[in-house]
């Protein structure tokens, strides 16, 4: 026996004029018949009956169209991240807010910083013991380098040929991406800095940024990596020769100093003008 | 080419798990409509139930993959919505309880069992019609919207042990209606 | 006729090789292709277009502009749309927050008026449907979709297509070609293809490039004329002939310079006057050594 409710019931219940054992009844049927369904739906989108009264429930009842639409824009619209909101309130336009946020490598270098934020301080209490805190002069400044080779490297710009036609400036997107991934890479070095005893002071940071400096300024010819690698390999080479002849901190002259001074002014100069007078960076340039 | 079939719910959940918005739509266009009159029963703020439309399509897009086809697309729909409503109110004011006209019971008698007849409980639809309105609305709340006592509680305003002893009350009442008078 | 884009003696090296060679080119509006075997310089040219590359010789105005200065390359690009060849999406993303991202770097600040405008570029493209799917879900077809919708956005004057129809199938090419179509009765388009149904079906003029040298820059009539009379139908395929091969009927299609006499000649088609022209200058520089160079 197929339990159907009759049409004008179900018309009722749907102007809210059925009584309470009608609408048990039309609820439960209505669930799963697709013709009363439909039929709903019909009664809904069909305009009110003349001489109905204004107030009919039928009136009072969501616009479903409405209603569609933001289901819609919930799913397809990504929601505006954590990080974004944070950038937006220092001062940075949400359209660069939301750019800096995308950045994809910013994922993976938080849970690099995590993972190197650990190590050091695990190397902080072994050095504390062995009174040695060369090795983390030796890391330190190589953090927001390959943080920064990490933030525009071929990982980072697959999307690079259809960016590099858009108006928006490239140099810019880069360099704001640059400083997102450092100020996500630097409060590593600063735990880690905590973590080893005080003489090796902050002076490394000056190295840091001139090395971070410079992969920017040569990446136009040679994208990011090439140059981190370098850059990385001539830093350990000399801190290693340095231990050998005197102390790590022989570095840290103020002949070297002044280099990396040097290195930390020109290396974002040669990027912006290199990248404004192409209009491009990265491995399409040359 | 096989002739267009309607799409069933069920191959409709499928597809829009596979991240077809299109899918969605179909399933909204089909039910949005009941729901948001059967949603409308139990509230009549227009505003908390178009909320409520709205998070239980996105609960529905989130979650088509964990439905295991037990039971049908409307009434898992329907069990996502009345616990989105639940969930949503927070001033009693909200809540309207099951209306009972003055014409329900009494001189219309006959008319009455029409309507009984046609309803999936049979003789427990006579049943119902006997009980009163606050009992009523607890067995709709409880067995036949699926909700907890807890849940139940929300819904209609009251604290959880009066649901309980109602809902226990409405049993006894149907219990001894069914026995008593199955024949009219 | 307006120009919109024009080449003047550009060219390009690679190492030692030149990828464009001195190319003269003047684009109209309306739909122009790129046709020519791989290697041949059209991706090169079409990222010269798209000012994504500056060439080592030779000037660019596009749209009336510049793209050397760096005001007038940003003013190029706002009315500039392209598709790559070489797709690349950052991990992650799904097509409408890809979409979505590429408009706000093409400066649509508004969220509102973006997400509407990032809908319409996913709908025209046939991907409204799957807009919350992850790009790497998606199969290469709708990615290369994906790549045309961001190019789309905003309606841009001149649009640049890197091979839009590879990867799709018959039907989606079919569907592309009538998206494309309405499109570019606003804008100047020019679309390289391996496809010579899509220059016969979308294509007003057609640049046939061929180791960057420019070797045909006509219309479709002319450039099909240039086969009238040397293509010919014969039982089995004929060695003197460029090109042969086998058509449903069973018959063999031959297209070549040298036509036998009493051959049953037929009418030429894009693909033959393509093979001839390319034959031609196969015959001419057989012993020259050609690189192949990545376009």
């Amino acid at each position: 026996m197929s339990t159907h409710v009759l049409p004008t019931d179900l018309r009722a219940w749907v102007l809210g004029e059925a009584d309470g054992i009608v609408s048990l009844s039309v609820e439960q049927h209505v669930m799963h018949c697709s013709d009363c369904q439909r039929a709903v739906a019909d009664t809904m989108a069909a305009p009110p009956a003349p001489g109905a009264a204004p107030t009919t429930p039928a009136a009072a009842a969501p616009d479903l169209t409405l209603v569609w639409q933001a289901v819609r824009e919930s799913l397809e619209v990504p929601r505006v991240s954590l990080l974004e909101r944070l950038l937006s309130r220092l001062g940075l336009p949400p359209a660069d807010a939301m750019l800096v946020a995308a950045a994809p490598a910013l994922r993976g270098s938080w849970l690099c910083a995590v993972a190197l934020a650990v190590s050091f301080a695990v190397g902080g209490a072994v050095s504390a013991r062995t009174g040695s805190s060369g090795l983390f002069l030796v890391l330190a400044p190589l953090v927001p380098v390959v943080g920064v080779a990490a933030a525009f490297g071929p990982e980072a710009g697959p999307a690079l040929e259809q960016e590099s036609s858009a108006p928006y400036p490239l140099a810019r997107l880069i360099l704001l991406r640059t400083a997102a991934v450092l100020l996500a890479a630097l409060p590593v070095v600063v735990v880690g800095q905590l973590a080893f005893p005080q003489h090796v002071a902050w002076s490394w940071l000056l190295p840091a940024l001139g090395f971070t400096a410079t992969v920017l300024g040569l990446s136009p010819w040679f994208g990011p990596w090439r140059p981190a690698l370098f850059v990385s390999v001539l830093w350990v080479v000399a801190t290693g020769a340095a231990a050998r002849v005197a102390t790590v901190t022989a570095v840290l002259a103020p002949r070297f100093l002044v280099l990396y001074t040097v290195l930390l002014l020109a290396g974002p100069v040669v990027l912006v003008l290199r990248a404004r007078r192409l209009g491009t960076i990265g491995r399409i340039s040359s | 080419m096989t002739p267009s079939a309607v799409p069933t719910d069920q191959s409709l959940l499928e597809t829009l798990a596979a991240g077809d918005l299109g899918a969605l739509r179909q399933l909204y266009d089909r039910h949005a409509p009941w729901l948001s009159v059967r949603l409308l029963r139990r509230c009549n703020d227009r505003e908390v139930v178009s909320d409520v439309l709205q998070d239980t399509f996105v609960a529905v897009w989130q979650s088509a993959e964990r439905y295991r086809g037990s039971g049908e697309v409307g009434a898992w729909m329907w069990g996502i919505a009345i616990r989105r409503l639940v969930s949503r109110l927070r001033s009693r004011r909200d809540v309207v309880l099951l209306r009972d006209p003055a014409t329900s019971l009494g001189a219309s008698a006959a008319f009455e069992d029409e309507l009984l007849a046609e309803v999936e409980y049979g003789d427990l639809g006579h049943a119902l019609a006997e009980l009163s309105p606050e009992l009523r609305a607890v067995i709709q709340a409880t067995v036949l919207d699926g909700l907890t006592t807890r849940e139940a509680g929300r819904l209609l305003g009251i604290p959880q042990n009066t649901v309980k002893t109602r809902v226990h009350r409405a049993k006894a009442r149907l219990r001894a209606s069914l026995v008593e008078g199955d024949r009219p | 006729m307006t120009t919109t884009a024009s080449l003047d003696a550009v060219s390009k090296h690679y190492r030692s090789v030149a990828a464009l060679d001195r190319v003269d080119l003047a684009l109209s509006p309306g739909i122009t292709g790129l046709l020519g075997p791989n290697g041949a310089g059209k991706t090169t040219m079409l990222r010269v277009m798209a000012t994504v590359l500056r060439p080592d010789a030779g000037s660019v105005r596009l749209l009336g502009r510049d793209p050397t200065d760096p005001e007038a390359r940003t003013e190029i690009r706002r009315r500039l749309g392209y598709q790559p060849q070489e797709l690349g999406f950052p991990r992650g993303f799904s097509a409408f927050a890809f979409v979505n991202y590429m408009a706000v770097l093409k400066e649509w600040t508004d969220r509102d008026a973006r997400t509407a405008e990032v809908r319409r570029a996913l709908e025209l493209v046939g991907l409204g449907d799957v807009a919350t799917k992850r790009i790497s879900r998606l199969s290469g077809g709708q990615r290369r979709r994906v790549a045309l919708a961001q190019a789309l956005l905003g309606t841009p004057e001149l649009l640049v297509l890197d091979e839009p129809t590879t990867g799709l199938d018959p039907e989606q090419r079919a569907s592309l070609r009538g998206v494309l179509a309405d499109i570019a009765a606003s804008s100047t388009m020019v679309i390289s293809t391996h496809q010579t149904e899509d220059v016969a079906a979308l294509c007003n003029r057609v640049v046939v490039l061929d180791a960057g040298r420019v070797h045909f820059d006509g219309t479709v009539p002319e450039l099909v004329s240039l086969a009238a009379g040397k293509v010919w139908m014969a039982h089995d395929p004929d060695p003197s002939a460029l090109a042969s091969w086998r058509t449903a009927s069973g018959r063999h299609r031959n297209v070549g310079e040298h036509v036998p006499t009493g051959a049953k000649l037929v009418e030429p088609s894009l693909e033959d006057a393509y093979l001839l022209l390319r034959g031609a200058r196969d015959e001419a520089s057989h012993d020259r050594h050609t690189t192949e160079v990545a376009s």
